[in-house]
């Protein structure tokens, strides 16, 4: 115990104790802070049960990207039986998928169909949605609007915890009897009512993931309404800001329905009701003992009326990245913001009114087939004013082909082959012939996978600085740039060749035995081997992400030299502490590349006043952007 | 996407210089409720009637089911009666009447894609019962219609 | 690009470990949507319910207009008890209502007394929800009889998950969540309100479930 007696500290007089102490507190403040760039918050609050926006948005990223990864083999596993039906798996996946699924290494018909229908579950449920919306959004929204993190930080914790439970939920249902959910990711009644218990536990996932959805999006929509920094007015939002709006809407009010839906089909399979199950089924021959009158096609409805929507909960938010990404390395203002604004919130309006467009060959009769093939022509308009002034806005630009700006480039392209193609299927009367054949897998492929997940990728390289302070290196990213660009179309090309020619979706043989897929039946190994190689292709990927995570060179606060906001908080901004060390002031609109007579650069960030201006009372405005938490260390 | 009373697309440097941006503005953002007591004793009476007129309106419409009207007036009436009810907890106990128009944008979206979805399957129904007779005998004891006609979805 | 110290790395900033980050607009509204982060948050969250209900009266409706033959509710339940019930409701309504008004009085005491209320009427639902429940299954009808019993047991079975959601948030607000008043009653009377919007939606969900299960 020090003497009781007073010491001058600095300008003050106080006792040597508590002179002391606050010494030593300073101390292991300052160690902390340096360790760990946060504060002395419990492990388990910090990295595993967070409330911080980006490290939510980290945790959905990598759960997500595991999942894209696990639902990715499960098709390279597909691909070999599709290419040699029949053929026995080299014994090393034999003995990993085990007799029960693949005896004496040949995959049963009953596997394929659950690799199939939880490929697509994982895909859109576990790996896009989560990745676009849950950590994109997560990470880069509240940073983009100068927000100090989302409205409602708890909710964002639960969101995250009801989706990977979800999600392991729905994997885990490979290990019981019977195996996973097997009537394909859209669960059409009477087969997924008569089903395996796998089935059961794909609606459980369903119901967690949904809810994990709707927390979500509410946190979304209120985080872009409430926290927008001062003078960051809607006409001012980024792109990408915008983009996770209307996707957040969608997922409110599209997602309920099937979570409804979802519930009447557990009914239909744990407690005996007819929700989905017309009378006068027979099963094998036998009667089923049920009290019948129920509606198949309802659940169709149900499920396509959150399912198109969900279509564009896909591809919006990607949309947006390619849009901050564009803009930013052409240096120039992107063309027509206001048309894409505008375009946006007319596609999110108009997807749900094209659900049944899923449904021309169930009978609808002329009157709602005619009504929502209109309402599906109507909704390729904005689509295309989006990617029309996408691609103007390369016009005359000095283009930096940074990686990031490959993967934008190449996205145009390849949404606009998956968009056009999905013109004959909104037809009703091309629809007839092209309806469940590998053209709709081609095209919505080609949508999702070049498009969505290029974009994805595109994110991923362009944030990557934000998030670690370090950047991606840049050759490996070329290889795996140009490597998928070639295998991912040597993939989905020939299913619309293979779609033309009639060749069913979900065909355990890939068409062998039909006499009309005989002259397309080779481009089933040409597919196989372009998927393997596109897997391949993924290996500098995962090498880059990891080695540069620690390895990778250093860059500043603002690496890309862009406009947005979140290039004005601190590198790899710290967990558990805010955003911002001063709350961003924003004075101009979020693309002011090259703006005639700014000599000092040729962006102008948002956060930065008019030059003509005095300089405001309090500095956060004023800084320019990057120098206002440039961490050494 | 609505905004209220934003401040012009436009704003000089010098409007917004200084102060973090809720200070200054959050005072007169506080109206929505007056406190006094006198205003919420009003409020509390509002809600009594409305209470009472709740109360009424259940006893109505349990009256009108003894009728047992045809069904076509039966539901009528009823959705009717439900209607104004709901729209009284809406409008008075929810205090839609006098809510942001934030909210009332994001309800019209809400009830008009509530519509569509009650419109389109039993459109569906009605439309597929004219092509297709056989539509609505799944319910009888026959077996079904070849279940082919069922296609995937995409 | 410069390097200047983070603010937050200076030795003494915001010392305490337990620290939680201010999100603005929490309890008071943000001038320009006049509304405050909870109300937007509940606000999207029962439009997002009124998807989830209007599914099942979708439902509802298909499978009863393409039946041949679907009985009247007033033949087949207990009208008197769910027309008790309608009542218990709408009272119910009226006293979180008034609970929130006391509130803004500045009045926790018969704040606390009318939320209390509250949670017994939605008690009393539940008791006669599962009287009703408890005298089908004992003549072992369920949801599988037909289809009108199964979207009876269904909507009326969501309807009371959420009566009881609604409950375990009372109780929450009545006990340790009312720990909040001492520190910020604004904050305390708007989560009030917030679950006060959430019960109306239920009563009103209820007023639409009564006629078209029980009167029809």
């Amino acid at each position: 115990m020090p003497p009781k007696r007073q010491i001058r500290v600095g300008s003050q007089w106080m006792y040597a104790r508590d002179a002391q102490r606050a010494l030593e507190e300073a101390m292991r403040v300052a160690e902390t802070e340096q360790r760990e760039h946060g504060h002395h918050v419990p492990f388990l609050r910090k990295y595993v049960f967070s409330t911080d926006h980006k490290w939510i948005g980290i945790q959905y990223a990598i759960t997500a990207l595991t999942f894209l990864f696990i639902g990715f083999s499960m098709m390279l596993l597909m691909r070999w039986q599709l290419a040699y039906p029949g053929r026995p798996f080299h014994e090393l996946i034999a003995k990993f998928l085990g007799q029960a699924n693949a005896p004496g290494g040949v995959m049963l018909p009953e596997f394929y169909n659950q690799l199939g229908a939880m490929h697509g579950t994982v895909m859109v449920f576990l790996a896009i949605v989560p990745l676009a919306v849950g950590a994109f959004g997560n990470y880069v929204v509240p940073l983009q609007i100068g927000a100090p993190d989302m409205a409602f930080p708890k909710l964002n914790m639960a969101s995250y915890w009801c989706y990977l439970p979800g999600g392991l939920l729905m994997l885990s249902s490979f290990f019981i009897p019977g195996g996973a959910a097997n009537s394909g990711w859209t669960s059409y009644p009477p087969l997924s009512i008569i089903a395996t218990h796998g089935q059961t536990i794909w609606i459980l996932g369903m119901v967690l993931l949904i809810t994990s959805s709707l927390l979500g999006s509410v946190n979304f929509i209120v985080t872009i309404f409430q926290l927008r920094a001062k003078g960051l007015t809607f006409m001012r939002l980024p792109f990408f800001v915008w983009a996770q709006l209307v996707t957040s809407f969608l997922l409110l009010l599209a997602f309920p329905p099937l979570e409804a839906a979802a519930i009447l089909q557990l009914m239909d399979r744990v407690a005996g009701t007819s929700f989905f199950m017309p009378s006068g089924l027979v099963i094998s021959g036998t009667p089923l003992e049920i009290a019948g009158g129920g509606n198949p096609l309802l659940w169709q409805h149900l499920f396509w009326f959150l399912a198109h929507p969900e279509v564009y909960v896909l591809i919006l938010p990607g949309m947006g990245i390619i849009a901050e990404v564009i803009a930013n390395n052409t240096r120039k203002p992107l063309w027509g913001y206001k048309s894409l604004v505008g375009a946006g919130v007319f596609l999110g309006f108009m997807s749900f009114v094209v659900w049944a467009h899923h449904m021309f060959m169930t009978g609808m009769g002329t009157v709602i087939s005619a009504f929502f093939q209109t309402t599906t022509m109507i909704i390729s308009i904005p689509s295309v004013i989006i990617l029309t002034a996408l691609i103007i806005s390369l016009w005359g630009a000095s283009i930096r082909f940074t990686v990031p700006m490959l993967f934008a480039l190449a996205f145009l392209p390849m949404f606009g082959i998956g968009g056009l193609t999905g013109l004959p299927l909104g037809l009703a009367a091309a629809d007839i012939h092209l309806h469940d054949t590998y053209y709709v897998i081609g095209h919505f492929h080609y949508v999702v996978a070049p498009g969505t997940i290029f974009a994805m990728f595109a994110g991923i390289y362009y944030w990557f600085p934000k998030a670690t302070g370090r950047q991606m290196n840049e050759k490996l990213g070329r290889i795996h740039f140009w490597l998928s660009l070639i295998f991912i179309n040597g993939v989905f090309a020939p299913m619309f060749l293979q779609g033309l020619m009639g060749v069913s979706r979900r065909l355990y043989d890939g068409g062998a035995q039909y006499a009309h897929a005989k002259p397309v039946l080779h481009t089933n190994v040409w597919i196989s081997y372009s998927a393997w190689l596109l897997m391949l292709s993924q290996v500098p990927f995962i090498w880059n992400f990891f080695y540069s995570m620690f390895k990778g060179k250093r860059v500043g606060a603002n690496h890309w030299q862009a406009t947005t906001l979140e290039w004005a908080a601190a590198t790899a901004p710290p967990l558990a502490h805010g955003n911002f060390a001063v709350a961003p002031v924003v004075y101009r609109g979020p693309y002011e590349y090259s703006v005639p007579g700014h000599e000092a650069s040729d962006y102008v960030p948002q956060n930065e006043p008019d030059e003509a201006a005095p300089p405001p009372v309090t500095g956060g405005g004023m800084l320019p952007a990057g120098a206002v938490a440039q961490r050494e260390s | 996407m609505t905004e209220a009373t934003h401040p012009p697309a436009h704003m000089g440097p010098d409007q917004h210089a200084g102060g973090p941006p809720s200070e200054p503005l959050a005072a007169h953002g506080e109206h929505h409720h007056d406190n006094s007591p006198e205003a919420v004793k009003k409020e509390i009476r509002k809600y009594l009637y409305v209470f009472y007129s709740l109360a009424f309106l259940t006893g109505v419409t349990v009256w009108i089911s003894t009728f047992h009207f045809p069904t076509w007036l039966g539901v009528t009436l009823a959705l009717v009666v439900a209607l104004v009810k709901g729209s009284l907890v809406a409008a008075f106990f929810m205090h839609l009447i006098s809510e942001r128009r934030l909210i009332y944008a994001v309800l019209v979206l809400t009830v008009f894609f509530f519509g569509l979805m009650i419109w389109g399957p039993w459109h569906h129904r009605n439309n597929a019962r004219d092509v297709w007779p056989g539509y609505d005998a799944t319910n009888a004891s026959q077996p079904a219609p070849p279940a082919g006609q069922h296609g995937s979805g995409h | 690009m410069t390097a200047h110290a983070d603010l937050h790395a200076l030795p003494g900033h915001d010392a305490h470990g337990d620290h939680e980050i201010e999100i603005p607009y929490t309890v008071h509204a943000r001038p320009d949507t006049g509304l405050y982060n909870g109300k937007l948050g509940i606000w999207l969250f029962l439009a997002s319910e009124v998807m989830l209900f209007g599914a099942l009266f979708s439902t509802l409706i298909l499978l009863r207009t393409s039946a041949p033959s679907w009985p009247h509710g007033w033949a087949l339940l207990k009208i008197w008890w769910a027309t008790a019930n309608t009542f218990v409701l709408i009272a119910s309504s009226v006293t979180v209502v008034l609970a929130w008004a006391h509130l803004r009085l500045g009045n926790l005491k018969k704040g606390k007394f009318y939320l209390l209320l509250t949670l017994l009427c939605g008690l009393i639902f539940m008791l006669i929800k599962a009287y009703e429940y408890g005298s089908k299954f004992s003549h072992g009808i369920g949801p599988h009889t037909d289809n009108f019993y199964a979207t009876y047991f269904v909507m009326t079975g969501l309807h009371g998950l959420h009566v009881l959601g609604g409950m375990i948030v009372f109780g929450y607000l009545i006990g340790p969540g009312a720990k909040l008043w001492d520190k910020n009653r604004d904050q305390y009377t708007n989560r009030v309100e917030v679950t006060g919007l959430y019960w109306h939606f239920v009563d009103l969900v209820w007023i639409f479930l009564f006629p078209t299960l029980y009167l029809l």
